[in-house]
């Protein structure tokens, strides 16, 4: 049954390393190692063999290749099993069969193979450029297949072989369109994908100074947000994303707590902001909002069930497969509270230093109440520290260290110590960890929130005001960090913040540079449309199927008639396909039997028609 | 639609092994929810429909109109032509000609594309087996284009006879002592075939027969001379020859060539059939064909 024993072409051969190099860039993020080493091997040595014909590996030397990979992903993820070492060693064996030679079987195999590579890059992650990619690669594998059943003497060069791609790939468009939206969606939370992923950027679950510094050199989305009826100014948008109450020195950690599970329930106040946040994968298992949130629901009711709601009001999720996140949280800006366990906020690390002690005694002594204690504090933090990207460190994870000897700080070394200042006068405080600002993007209404926003601060409890503070130290110590927001504020150089030009001279020449012009704007127009995508396919689940049929005015679609109606997607699609057969075809046949008509008269009368004849030839005797 | 005109499909092992794939992918979208695999599992399905549909109307619309296979050695290859006529505008691509039902007749080639709407004439080889005269009943088309997901085939009914003759073999000589008639060459002045030589003009010759070239280059008068070839012919009978029946045939096919190579007339006589003298390829052919018709007496 084997139609052909077509050897592929070295055209067919090269457009088919093409593909894979394009297939394996997007895995370069989660398995560098693996996908630079082997697929670097493999992809040379086959170029190598196309151009100058070195020889393709002897069967000893496959083996060895085949064994190295196993080794390397095991030597990577610890283990064999599981979804991580499984994708590579996908990626390893892609890479390898390029260099096993390169029959009609294995053309096949490979090429079914990069279907594969592709989902489990997908279910990873959805962005648009992953989309595009996506797209340009499935449009590549379907002209190759096609090319690889044409034969040999019909062998395209690469752009024209790109063309023809696409030209398959709208023709399927319709279907995708169809059953994108009457494919029955099942809500299928409980099944997780054990991703080891998800530690690898963001936040750890701790403030250890340099931990968020860590965030600012990325230029990555950590979420998008687009606000309700009420926007807060800049100023106060503080995304709290962890609360941190046990201390160790200039260290915090999360303390062992009790968590509640986050049933969703109906809001209602007067002044609160609402806001739809879709977080970006590989930020660990917290749930950003702004403060302080009081109801946080998921449209899907699976991850509702799996989000839980722990100490000091921040919400985080079970288990964070590796996917994005898309939820609406409401947040009250002047909640009623009540402290308990207090003495949990007053822990702290003692250090012997007698500065220290001083500087405690002294601020007691002048104030009068909390919020005297505060002030005096950051009254002392103004005068006497700095603000830097790139800090001293500081040795022995040390308090006194920081605020009397290096004294040139981050925003998580101004909120360790002034908590800890908080905490060793008697003030119940706690860190919180998160973001703050984020900019509007000009397209859209949404905001970018970005890993330069990462942020850290103080919140106290306050007896007069009878609620959890807000106390930013970083705000007296580099006001600009504030004004400007930091993705701009993080992307000046050293000289210009000590140049100690106004707020809006800085947002002057901020908005005047070329990198503003080209790379922010561009990167604003591709985050909406980004944003757009993530939100249309994040949306559409079980609840989001619900409510566009809802819209259409088909109410209570079941899982049987979804069923049905995919089927009829298909079948309408198949109609589709053979339209020529079925709409034309009378049309043309009846043109023919006049002809055939004519020809039999012609025939029998004037001249006999050969039968090599066309039309044109046979008239031209006339 | 008659039985004859019935196109039928089933994928190939790789269009199982896609469709599993196809499966696992939309299993992966359903368990993760993930509306970018949702999506790439319907683009798989529909290219498995696309690919459907295009390898079936592949072979739709296509009529052999007529399969002419030339006379061929036994054991080897012989030349065929077919007459494909298409009257789908698309055209055909990559579609496999192969005999059904009798397996001696090796016609397995695949034609690269077909235009569309018209008639086309492919030329190839087929290979032989034994010597006789074998017909063609019905031929199948079939093509896995344009995926290899699946495969297609229909049966044309398509009566061909065609001759096998024996391979040339033989340790003999031509029998040039069965000559019959004038065994001396004789000069036959200006008529007959081959130039043999010149020869000095002598008044009253025709003119048509000067060399005028040799003339021209400083040369007397001289006129071309002419000689018919061997004017013998040879006598070719089985009965005359000894030894396993095949390896007769197989001698007197040998002989057919070299007389033919040597330009000597030659007949053939086989038991009861005489076919009269004569040289060139249509005497050939008919000798041929009556070889490979000859009846095998031992076999029977």
């Amino acid at each position: 049954m084997k139609p052909h024993n077509f050897t592929p072409s070295r055209k067919f051969n090269l457009s088919l390393i093409v593909l894979i190099t394009l297939n394996l860039l997007p895995h370069l993020e989660d398995h560098l190692t693996t996908t630079l080493i082997i697929g670097l091997i493999s992809i040379v040595w086959r170029i190598l063999h196309e151009y100058q014909k070195v020889k393709l590996p002897n069967i000893i030397l496959k083996l060895l290749l085949i064994i190295g990979s196993c080794y390397l992903v095991f030597f990577q993820h610890g283990q064999i099993t599981g979804a991580e070492p499984a994708t590579a060693l996908l990626i390893a064996g892609v890479s390898l069969k390029l260099i096993d030679s390169v029959d009609y079987h294995d053309a096949m195999v490979v090429l079914f193979l990069n279907f594969l590579l592709l989902m489990s890059r997908f279910l990873v992650s959805q962005s648009l450029s992953l989309t595009i990619l996506g797209i340009l690669n499935l449009a590549l594998v379907t002209a190759l297949l096609l090319q690889l059943h044409k034969g040999k003497e019909i062998q395209l060069k690469f752009l024209p072989l790109l063309k023809l791609g696409f030209k398959l790939f709208l023709q399927t468009a319709p279907l995708l369109t169809l059953l994108f939206f009457v494919f029955p969606r099942f809500s299928t939370g409980f099944i997780q994908l054990n991703n080891e992923t998800q530690a690898k950027s963001g936040f750890s679950p701790q403030l250890a100074p340099g931990e968020v510094s860590k965030l600012i050199a990325s230029d990555e989305i950590a979420f998008r947000v687009v606000f309700g009826k009420n926007v807060p100014q800049p100023k106060d948008r503080y995304w709290r994303g962890a609360v941190l109450s046990f201390n160790q020195g200039l260290s915090w950690e999360p303390a062992k707590e009790q968590t509640q599970t986050n049933y969703s329930r109906q809001f209602r106040g007067e002044l609160f902001y609402e806001q739809n946040i879709i977080l970006e994968p590989n930020y660990g298992t917290w749930l950003f909002a702004l403060e302080t949130p009081i109801s946080l629901k998921f449209k899907d009711q699976m991850k509702q069930m799996q989000s839980y709601i722990g100490n000091g009001r921040v919400y985080t999720v079970k288990q964070n497969n590796g996917q994005k996140l898309s939820y609406k949280v409401y947040s009250d800006p002047m909640p009623k509270q009540m402290l308990l366990e207090k003495e949990k906020y007053l822990q702290i690390k003692n250090e012997d230093d007698e500065r220290l002690k001083q500087l405690i005694k002294i601020t007691l002594q002048q104030s009068n109440n909390e919020l005297d204690i505060k002030n005096n504090y950051l009254d002392f933090f103004s005068k006497n520290l700095k603000y830097s990207l790139n800090p001293t460190p500081v040795k022995n994870n040390s308090v006194s260290e920081f605020l009397f000897d290096t004294k040139i700080g981050f925003c998580e070394h101004l909120a360790s110590s002034f908590a800890y200042l908080l905490r060793a006068s008697g003030v119940p405080a706690r860190i919180v960890v998160g973001f703050q600002g984020g900019e509007k993007n000009d397209f859209g209404e949404h905001y970018t929130v970005k890993d330069k926003d990462a942020h850290a601060w103080v919140e106290m409890w306050s007896n007069t005001l009878d609620r959890w503070l807000r106390v930013d130290p970083t705000e007296v110590v580099a006001p600009l960090r504030l004004e400007l927001g930091g993705q701009m504020y993080h992307s000046l150089s050293q000289d210009e913040l000590n140049a100690g030009l106004s707020q809006d001279e800085y947002l002057a020449r901020f908005k005047s540079s070329w990198y503003f012009k080209v790379i922010v704007q561009s990167q604003l127009a591709f985050d909406l449309a980004s944003m757009r995508w993530n939100q249309f396919l994040l949306d559409f689940d079980k609840e989001g199927q619900r409510q566009f049929f809802r819209k259409l005015g088909l109410e209570n679609l079941k899982l049987k008639k979804l069923g049905f109606l995919s089927l009829f997607a298909l079948i309408i699609f198949f109609i589709w396909l053979n339209r020529k057969r079925y709409f034309y075809r009378k049309g043309l046949t009846q043109q023919k039997s006049i002809y055939n008509d004519l020809c039999l008269y012609l025939d029998a009368h004037l001249v006999k028609k050969k039968i090599y004849f066309g039309p044109k030839d046979y008239f031209q005797l006339f | 639609m008659s039985k004859r005109e019935r196109i039928f499909i089933i994928p190939t092992r790789y269009g199982i092994l896609y469709g599993f794939g196809v499966f696992i992918t939309l299993l992966a979208g359903i368990i993760y929810s993930n509306n970018l695999v949702y999506l790439l599992s319907f683009f798989l399905v529909a290219v498995i429909l696309i690919g459907m549909v295009q390898t079936h109307s592949n072979l739709k619309g296509l009529n052999i109109e007529k399969l002419q296979m030339e006379l061929a050695p036994a054991f080897s290859q012989g030349n065929a032509k077919i007459w494909i006529k298409s009257t789908n505008n698309e055209g055909h691509n990559q579609i496999q000609i192969n005999t059904t039902k009798n397996n001696n007749a090796g016609i397995s080639f695949m034609v690269p594309n077909l235009t569309g709407a018209t008639l086309s004439i492919e030329r190839f080889a087929y290979t032989t087996q034994g010597r006789g005269k074998k017909s063609v009943e019905q031929i199948r088309l079939s093509t896995t284009f344009p995926f290899g997901l699946f495969y297609a085939w229909r049966f044309f009914d398509i009566k061909t006879n065609y001759y096998v003759y024996p391979q040339p073999f033989g340790n003999f000589n031509l029998p040039e002592n069965e000559l019959l008639g004038d065994s001396v060459e004789k000069i036959i002045g200006v008529r007959g075939d081959d130039f043999t030589q010149h020869k000095k003009y002598s008044y009253g010759e025709s003119h048509k027969h000067i060399d005028w070239k040799a003339y021209a280059r400083g040369r007397p008068l001289l006129v071309k001379e002419f000689k018919d070839g061997d004017n013998r012919v040879l006598s070719l009978d089985i009965q005359n020859m000894s030894g396993h029946i095949e390896a007769k045939l197989q001698q007197l096919v040998k002989w057919i060539d070299d007389c033919e190579t040597k330009k000597i007339i030659y007949s053939l006589k086989l038991d009861d059939q005489f076919i009269g003298p004569g040289l060139g390829q249509i005497h050939k052919k008919e000798c041929l064909k009556s070889l490979a018709e000859y009846p095998n007496y031992e076999a029977s």
